[in-house]
């Protein structure tokens, strides 16, 4: 598993050097090969998380967690991901302005599932001080 | 993990430039403009299939439905 980084870092700079020589001839090609390497990276990279969140699971099921909170960080995690990935594209294909747009559509996504575990944060706090009165 | 995909996509780049080059020296202006669309519409296809598998792992993994 640990030995795939090298892997991954020959394919990636390799890529680079390849979508680099495109770019100079069809720049948009150039931009395609650069896409499909970062989805095949990120692909490779989001297939071996899932044994993580599984893991994780555990783990907290283990201490009593509620499991709603860990599906939500996934949920975040995949969000978070999905936005940067697009966004970063967009920047490399010289739209740093739709790139922005979707940073801030990943952002409010975010806050938006957010909202339900800060209410219940304060839930807790309020119980915690009524209690103390 | 199936790399040598990028590498065809990089390849169809090289391969499309080097038509448009001997399409264009020959005076076929409108062929050079259709050989890179079709290029372009290939490679897209490439591409829009592997964000699809992307997308699609990310989803089930992610729990986002």
């Amino acid at each position: 598993m640990g030995a795939d980084i090298f892997r991954l870092a020959c394919f990636a700079v390799a890529v680079s050097a390849a979508a680099m020589t495109v770019r100079a001839y069809k720049p948009e090609l150039g931009q395609q090969a650069a896409i499909a390497a970062a989805a095949l990276v990120l692909l490779y990279a989001v297939k071996s998380m899932g044994g993580v969140f599984e893991t994780l699971r555990g783990l907290l099921n283990e201490y009593g967690v509620p499991s709603e909170f860990l599906s939500l960080l996934i949920k975040l995690t995949g969000i978070v991901y999905m936005a940067q990935f697009a966004a970063d594209l967009c920047r490399d294909a010289g739209e740093s302005a739709i790139a922005g747009r979707v940073e801030l559509a990943g952002r409010i996504m975010v806050v938006t599932l957010c909202l339900p575990v800060i209410k219940s944060a304060l839930d807790m706090i309020k119980g915690v001080i009524g209690g103390a009165r | 993990m199936s790399v040598a995909i990028v590498f065809k996509i990089a390849g169809i780049g090289i391969l499309v430039a080097i038509i448009c080059q001997l399409l264009k020296q020959t005076g076929r202006d409108d062929m050079a403009m259709l050989a890179a669309l079709a290029g372009l519409v290939l490679t897209l296809s490439i591409v829009s299939g592997l964000i699809g598998d992307l997308f699609d792992n990310v989803k089930r993994i992610f729990e986002l439905y």
